[in-house]
């Protein structure tokens, strides 16, 4: 049962399910089987219930009390009890929409997103999702009762990429309009101007907010494997270039490899995660990354 | 430039499959939606406008590539730029003109120095790789070369020993062979050459005689010499007006491209004294005859006419010899009206001797010229022999069919050692007649009659064989079409009717005497006498019976050849005399015959063969020609192919492919250089 859940963490085998809901559930429900040894379970305050040592579990947990009426090891694992408030920024820009085999970028992102959200209103805390393009374009307040994930999901599913972005700009603007300190996690592909997405993310760190950036990106728009020329159309200006793949695919590599070097180094400098992914990456490491970085709030 | 196998030119329509498949290829370019070219905007402008022109680079690579090869498979040539050098190995035949015409003075120079130097000067063209044979121009010449020879010294030296002949021109025989060693060439240049004054006499009369087709030859023709005035004696002939012995001799002169109505002289020598001036004054081309008497007819009488030398000299003499001696005509069978005819005086050049029938076996034939078989039933074997081996040493034979004639033993046995005609049947009857009606006036047996009328008209033929003539000559003919006379070659006559009036009244006929003498003498003019030989021409002599042996004085007073002995020792066959003159052949201190050797007399006429009719006449190559001191440099770049280009070509393919393999490697490389980067595995 547990190995077959694992398999959502697929995006390809998610993308296949009908109703985010259900793939939202079924991506923690993967994620969290195989967190039974891990260290991101039970640092809640309050007992939920004892279960069984394993081995590898921190000895620190275990109920001394019950093994001495039982001779057995117990662990005891606590009910969350959190007053953190997150907001899923989702980029829903014309590009977010590429995909160039199985799931695209924002489908990706939704997922992603669901999938957070789920997890953390799991863990009673509270989360919010703003959707942008060039402007905000939705906002959903955070919360952590349990019927807010609906509301969510909602608007996950009936999100669909626009034609242009302007991430630095919405960063800015949400930046203004997030004030109370909490979780940010910026799900996008950093598509813009390089500096003014820095900009953006490192206002959110000037008032005080925690920052994840999931940084999504197409396998295409890493490995650039076309092979025969091509004419590449820009999906948000309708530009088109004439292309020879594979003449120029080191140097495009070389560039994309620097970009994504250029953002871990200046955003870690800022003290923001940067979590680079792509569209085939197995959802389990974005909750890890998350799980960590929620570990370090405490 | 031009191909040995131009039609894999063809195949030069391949070099446009790269264009098209490239074409093919731009069409079927997809585009693909990316989210954001900020990365590649610039790369791509620059690093497309590269592949783009690698492409292009590419793409006449291999079209070229294509077009070399086809090109290649053509064999292209070039044409010879500077002939001396850089031509492909040649084959050539030099034909050099050097009969007696080529012997006239022109200016200062003789023509035939011209047309050594400008062959000495066509050396120059060819190099050791090549194959070049001189033939010579003359009837009967000796080739300068035959065995052809890249030793150009070598040539240039046989060349400049090469003289002038008193042979006719015969420019058939050589270029025919020309036509032969080019064909059989496997050098890409096949040249022939002709250095000659181009006459028009010495021209193939036919268009077929010279098959060039094939051969891939060009003729270049160095024409040399102009068309200058001649005059020339053209032929002589003897007359013994019958049953005399007088002797007139008729000496025909000519005159060739010469202004009328001045006078030339003419002398004629008797054994090297002046017998007699006579001046001639015929036109331009026109023909103009002098009849001179010599003493009566005795012994051997030898001399020439001679004109004042003009430019060519060779054709302003010519020499007679005569033997006037008696002949002896041998008669078998119904002998009576045929003695009569021959000697009705008992006196005269011919004396008849009669043979017993079934004798001619045992006869002495020796001192016979002439045999006349009249109405002879048939022969033995052992006579047959004997007519046969009396031919074969240069007698001659008339034969008279008639009533007592085996048609059947005649065509076995006696008519072809004569020829190949035969006795089919006997026609006509009691009840009718006929008569010579048609017969050729320009034979010499008809000569004597010259009045148009026909002077056989009135005699009556009530029968006569019929024959077919087979490759023999009819030369009279009866009402009916049928043969009355057949020469069979030219020792050899058949009349199909008898020499006595048993089946015509001919022998009682006038007309039988002169017609007698004159079948005679044209039938013994072959044997000596005034025998009127052509240089370059075999001889042969008939002589009587003589002890030791025999040798020839020529002009030069040098005995040049020894004769060989043919026919049972009753002649003498020569090999042909090189120069005109008198020639005597001797055995010890006795002559045994005299003959005149002269040059050919249509070797006169100087004038050239026109451009039109020349070009038709070679078939299969191309004919140029050149005259004067044009540039034979020039000319023979023309026609001359230069180096091969397939091998340059195929270099060339080669190149380009090794430069392609390095171009499209190079985007290979970095192709799968881009697929080697591992910059994104953490992704």
């Amino acid at each position: 049962m547990t190995e077959a859940y694992r398999k959502y963490l697929d995006p390809a085998v998610i993308s296949r399910l009908k109703g985010i809901d259900v793939k939202a559930r079924l991506v923690v429900e993967g994620f969290v089987t195989g967190l039974h040894r891990g260290p991101y379970k039970g640092f809640s305050v309050e007992f939920a219930e004892h279960r069984q040592y394993m081995p590898g579990d921190p000895i620190r947990h275990i109920d001394w009390k019950v093994y001495g009426k039982t001779d057995r090891f117990y662990i005891k694992e606590y009910e969350e009890e959190t007053n953190l408030r997150a907001y899923i920024i989702l980029d829903a820009s014309g590009s977010m929409g590429y995909k160039s085999d199985g799931i695209s970028k924002l489908e990706y992102g939704c997922y992603l997103a669901a999938s957070l959200a789920y997890l953390m209103l799991k863990q009673q805390d509270s989360v919010g999702l703003l959707t942008f393009d060039t402007k905000i374009r939705k906002y959903i307040p955070p919360r952590s009762v349990g019927r807010h994930l609906h509301a969510i999901l909602k608007e996950l599913t009936g999100i669909a990429p626009a034609e242009e972005t302007d991430l630095g700009m919405s960063l800015y603007e949400l930046a203004q309009r997030v004030r109370r300190r909490g979780l940010i996690i910026v799900i996008s592909d950093l598509l813009d101007d390089e500096d003014k997405v820095v900009r953006g993310l490192k206002l959110f760190r000037h008032r005080k907010h925690e920052v994840i950036v999931f940084h999504v990106l197409d396998p295409y728009e890493v490995s650039f494997p076309f092979e025969n020329e091509v004419i590449l159309r820009d999906m948000e200006t309708g530009e088109e270039v004439p292309a020879v793949p594979w003449d120029i695919r080191r140097e495009y590599r070389s560039q994309v490899s620097s970009w994504i070097s250029r953002y871990r180094s200046v955003l870690r400098q800022s003290g923001i995660d940067y979590v680079p992914i792509n569209t085939e990456t197995t959802f389990d490491v974005a909750l890890f990354s998350y799980l960590e970085k929620r570990q370090r709030m405490g | 430039m031009n191909f040995l196998n131009p039609l894999y030119l063809f195949a030069a329509f391949a070099a446009a499959l790269p264009i098209i498949i490239h074409l093919l290829h731009r069409q079927r370019v997809r585009i693909e939606e990316f989210p954001s070219l900020e990365f590649v905007r610039k790369m791509l402008r620059r690093k497309t406008r590269r592949f783009r022109i690698k492409q292009l680079l590419l793409l006449i690579i291999r079209t070229l590539i294509v077009l070399l090869i086809a090109l290649a498979l053509a064999r292209p040539t070039l044409m010879s730029g500077s002939a001396a050098s850089g031509h492909m190995p040649t084959t050539a035949v030099i034909v050099l003109d050097n009969s007696y015409s080529m012997g006239r003075r022109e200016g200062n120079r003789v023509v035939f120095e011209v047309a050594r130097e400008r062959t000495l000067e066509l050396l120059d063209y060819f190099d050791r790789k090549d194959e070049v044979y001189i033939l010579t121009g003359a009837s009967g010449g000796m080739p300068v070369n035959e065995t052809g020879t890249g030793d150009m010294e070598k040539l240039a030296r046989q060349v400049a020993e090469a003289e002038v002949t008193f042979s006719g021109t015969d420019l058939v025989t050589p270029l025919r062979r020309a036509a032969a060693i080019v064909k059989e060439s496997a050098n890409i240049n096949r040249e022939i050459y002709l250095v000659s004054d181009m006459q028009r006499a010495g021209w193939p009369s036919t268009p077929d005689e010279i098959d060039g087709s094939g051969s891939g030859a060009k003729l270049l023709v160095v024409d040399v010499g102009e068309e200058i005035p001649n005059s020339c004696v053209k032929d002589l002939s003897f007359r013994i007006p019958s049953g005399t012995d007088d002797l007139y001799m008729d000496a025909d002169f000519q005159r060739y491209n010469s202004e009328s109505g001045q006078g030339r002289v003419a002398e004629v020598s008797l054994k090297g004294n002046l017998l007699e001036r006579a001046v001639f004054s015929p036109g331009d081309g026109a023909e103009e005859r002098e009849r001179f008497r010599l003493p009566p007819a005795a012994g051997i009488l030898w001399g020439d006419v001679r004109l004042a030398a003009d430019r060519l000299e060779a054709d302003d003499v010519r020499y007679f010899a005569l033997q006037a001696r008696t002949r002896r005509v041998g008669i078998v069978g119904d002998a009576y009206y045929v003695r009569t005819a021959l000697s009705p005086e008992g006196g005269g050049l011919l004396r008849p001797v009669e043979i017993e029938e079934g004798g001619l076996g045992s006869a002495d034939l020796a001192g016979i010229d002439i045999l006349i078989l009249s109405n002879v039933p048939r022969l033995a074997p052992l006579e047959i022999e004997a007519v046969s081996s009396f031919m074969e040493g240069g007698g001659s034979v008339i034969v008279f069919l008639g009533n007592r004639v085996d048609t059947g033993a005649y065509n076995r046995n006696l008519l072809p050692v004569l020829g190949d005609a035969a006795i089919e049947d006997v026609y006509g009857g009691e009840s009718g007649f006929y008569s010579i009606d048609r017969f050729e006036r320009d034979h010499p047996v008809f000569a004597k009659f010259e009045s148009d009328e026909n002077p056989f008209e009135d005699i009556r033929f009530y029968r006569f064989m019929r024959v077919n003539p087979g490759s023999g000559s009819v030369i009279a003919r009866f009402s009916d079409g049928s043969a009355a006379a057949v020469q069979m070659g030219d020792r050899a006559v058949l009349f199909t009717f008898p020499a006595d009036d048993s089946w015509t009244d001919f022998p009682l006929a006038a007309q039988f005497l002169p017609f007698m003498h004159e079948v005679s003498l044209f039938l013994s003019s072959t044997m000596g006498f005034g025998e009127n030989y052509v240089v370059g021409e075999e001889v042969v002599v008939r002589v009587a019976r003589h002890e030791g042996e025999a040798q020839l004085d020529g002009p030069t007073g040098t005995s040049l050849v020894f004769p060989q002995l043919v026919g049972h020792g009753q002649g003498y066959r020569i090999d042909p005399p090189p120069f005109p003159g008198v020639y005597f052949l001797k055995s010890a201190d006795e002559t045994l015959s005299v003959f005149a050797v002269n040059v050919d007399a249509a070797e006169s006429d100087l004038y050239k063969i026109s451009e039109g009719d020349m070009g038709a006449d070679i078939a299969g190559m191309d004919v140029r020609r050149i005259r004067g001191a044009e540039d034979l440099g020039e000319s023979i770049s023309v026609l001359r192919r230069g180096r091969e280009l397939s091998h340059t070509f195929i270099w060339l393919a080669l190149l380009l492919l090794l430069a392609e393999t390095v171009i499209a490697s190079d985007l290979l490389t970095r192709f799968r250089g881009a697929d080697n980067n591992d910059a994104f595995e953490h992704l």
